[in-house]
């Protein structure tokens, strides 16, 4: 065994005091969770916002009368829906003052399918007018999508000869997308041509989509871009006086992200705020457990004194007993934080009902470091006054108080 | 010369708001060479004074000078250093750290200061605390029951042989990896003057030494610190055992924290 060196000796404390290391180590740990576990969470969050925020493209969305909240939960990360006008909106939308752009989409929630835990939300689009869902496939896929292929979201399973059995009909997956953490990883996309066809298919299994009769002309909602200088409320205004029907739906999901971030930033601060008390009461518990155990202690400094330490020593050997625990509690916090939440990341999304989307390596990195010095200096703060008064000028004093 | 000079030397402390003279205008030298104990009740200030002298409190008035350097005047690095490499204390509480091995223990004024004594590997075979190991010279002071030493692992350094040799010289050699929690109250003593004689110390303070000792302890330790002085260190030791005085060069009495000598 190599002899003692005065690097070693504050591991040669700890490890021959287990109980209080560990103790110690595990207070530094369940703070390491809760900001390291929490900040990844938050980022998460944010990260899906701002991901469905780049999805929503539109300003304004007109739907049938009382599907507004189906809309609004189709946009965030709800369950999937089929809501469908039976008249022609999009001849009837076309006139109103103000639209800059106007796109159709039908959407369909087919049955449970063999792919997927749930429903699979069936989204139907318009490649010639579609401004929202085009610019994001054609950035990971750049063919034309033909009709009876589907494009498939990122939650979706593709089977191995490349298709999904939906309605009991193998549909070819033309390509997947990457994860946006909304409820868009859990659609598929396809034209609009091939809208009659999924309507079929659903008729034969005994659960027809839609009526047939509307098959080949169903529109679930009219997304618009207004033109430069409207405010969306005033162009649904125009829409209600130009189609002379004042019962539309209208949903903005400008405001869809707002209060979603709203809910967000409110989620954030409570957990903001608990993180701190947290963090505060474990402070003062590691404050106390360091107190205490340097109480016990005073003999021991006060015979490094004796030895000739400097104060330097004295307190660069607690800095490092200190420190050590801190980052073995911040190693064990993070990976037991990030073996938590990192690959349950649809099943966090799921639950939280909000837009979530594991952010990239370089943050988790950032994350990861910034974990890594949150509890190396909690450590530290919390023994640092201890270090100071244990190494008063008179040592024969705290020799005699540890007695 | 005097390795240790003290010149009208108080320390005052507070007692119920009232002032008295823990140590109270002592004056004393020390030579190079010389074994001093100071006798006296518990209580009247010896190991105030003893701590004055290593810097553990300061004085409230008077100097203390060691190997020429006055104590109060050193900044930390500068006293730490004069404790380290100077003066060698065994203090009267066990102060054994026990999260090391009595050998650790032994070595750690050794390193403390980050770098290696200058003779520490050249003459690791020197030791002057440690009776002659080849038999020729015989120690007719030390005791025969001291075991030639055993032959050190090939890898020891010179501070884990010289640690041993005094560990041997003290008789507790056996307890080596053992840590002060298993020892004895006797043996912690023991161990922690081999601890005080690790730097080769040329002032050697000892706080009631034999304190926990029985008779045969007491004649090895008082014959280890004989020794320590007659090669050329000043001791200073704080006792209440009569037969420990036989083995000193001048006695004093400390009474009331005055210093008379006896």
């Amino acid at each position: 065994m190599p002899r003692i060196t005065l690097g070693r000796l504050p591991f040669e404390n700890l490890r021959r005091k287990p109980f209080r290391t560990a103790a110690l180590v595990i207070v530094v740990t369940m703070l390491t969770v809760a900001f390291y576990g929490g900040a990844l969470l938050a980022t998460n969050l944010k990260t899906g916002l701002n991901s469905m925020q780049e999805r929503m493209g539109a300003d304004l969305m007109v739907v049938p009368q009382n599907t507004g909240s189906k809309a609004e939960a189709l946009l965030t990360s709800g369950t999937s829906s089929t809501f469908y006008f039976t008249n022609d909106i999009v001849k009837l939308v076309a006139g109103a003052d103000g639209i800059g752009q106007a796109t159709s989409q039908t959407y369909i929630s087919s049955l449970a399918a063999a792919c997927c835990d749930e429903k699979v939300q069936i989204i139907g689009f318009d490649p010639a007018t579609d401004f929202v869902i085009e610019p994001w496939i054609t950035s990971q896929y750049d063919g034309t999508l033909k009709d009876g292929e589907v494009v498939a979201g990122a939650n979706i399973n593709v089977s191995e000869n490349g298709a999904i059995r939906l309605y009991n009909h193998d549909f070819p997956v033309a390509a997947q997308l990457a994860a946006t953490g909304t409820s868009l990883d859990n659609s598929v996309f396809v034209n609009e041509n091939t809208i009659p066809a999924v309507v079929s298919y659903s008729a034969k299994v005994g659960h027809a989509a839609i009526p047939q009769e509307y098959a080949d002309k169903a529109v679930s909602a009219v997304l618009i871009k207004t033109a430069d200088g409207y405010d969306a409320h005033t162009v649904a205004g125009n829409i209600a006086k130009a189609s002379g029907i004042s019962t539309l739906g209208y949903v903005y999901p400008g405001g869809v992200t707002a209060s979603t971030r709203a809910s967000l930033n409110a989620l954030v601060g409570y957990a903001g705020l608990f993180l701190a008390v947290f963090w505060t009461m474990g402070l003062v518990v590691l404050f106390a457990v360091f107190a205490s155990s340097m109480n016990e202690r005073k003999r021991e400094f006060a015979a490094y004194r004796i030895m000739g330490a400097t104060r330097g020593m004295l307190v660069g050997l607690i800095v490092r007993e200190s420190a050590t625990i801190g980052l073995i509690g911040g190693v064990i916090g993070i990976a037991a934080a990030s073996l938590a939440i990192l690959p349950f990341n649809t099943l966090i999304g799921k639950q939280l009902q909000l837009p979530y989307l594991q952010t990239g390596i370089v943050t988790v990195l950032a994350l990861v470091v910034a974990g890594l010095a949150f509890a190396v200096a909690t450590g530290l703060i919390a023994s640092i006054a201890t270090a100071v008064k244990l190494s008063a000028p008179e040592t024969y004093l705290t020799l005699r108080e540890g007695e | 010369m005097a390795v240790l000079e003290i010149h009208d030397l108080t320390r005052e402390f507070k007692r119920r708001g009232t002032p008295f003279a823990a140590v109270d205008h002592v004056n004393l030298s020390v030579d190079a060479g010389r074994f001093v104990a100071i006798v006296g009740r518990s209580g009247n200030g010896k190991s105030t004074l003893l701590n004055l002298i290593t810097g553990l409190l300061k004085p409230t008035s008077g100097t203390v000078s060691v190997d020429g350097q006055v104590v109060g005047s050193l900044g930390d690095r500068d006293m730490a250093r004069l404790r380290n490499r100077t003066i060698g204390f065994v203090t009267q509480s066990a102060t054994l750290l026990a999260n090391l091995t009595v050998l650790d223990n032994v070595i750690l004024p050794a390193v403390m200061m980050g770098e290696p004594l200058a003779e520490e590997s050249s003459d690791a075979g020197r030791d002057d605390c440690h009776p002659t190991r080849n038999g020729n010279e015989s120690d007719l002071d030390m005791p025969d029951v001291i075991a030639p030493a055993e032959e050190e692992p090939a890898h020891e350094d010179g501070l884990a042989r010289r640690a041993r040799m005094l560990l041997e010289s003290l008789q507790v050699s056996d307890l080596a990896d053992c840590y002060p929690k298993e020892l004895s109250g006797g043996e912690m003593r023991r161990v922690s003057i081999a601890r005080a004689l690790m730097n080769r110390p040329k002032l050697l303070i000892a706080d009631e030494p034999t304190g926990d000792l029985d008779a045969d302890s007491t004649a090895i330790v008082m014959r280890l610190l004989r020794k320590t002085a007659d090669s050329g260190a000043a001791v200073l030791m704080v006792t209440h055992d009569p037969d420990a005085l036989d083995y000193v060069d001048l006695t004093w009495r400390m009474d009331r924290g005055i210093l008379t000598a006896v």
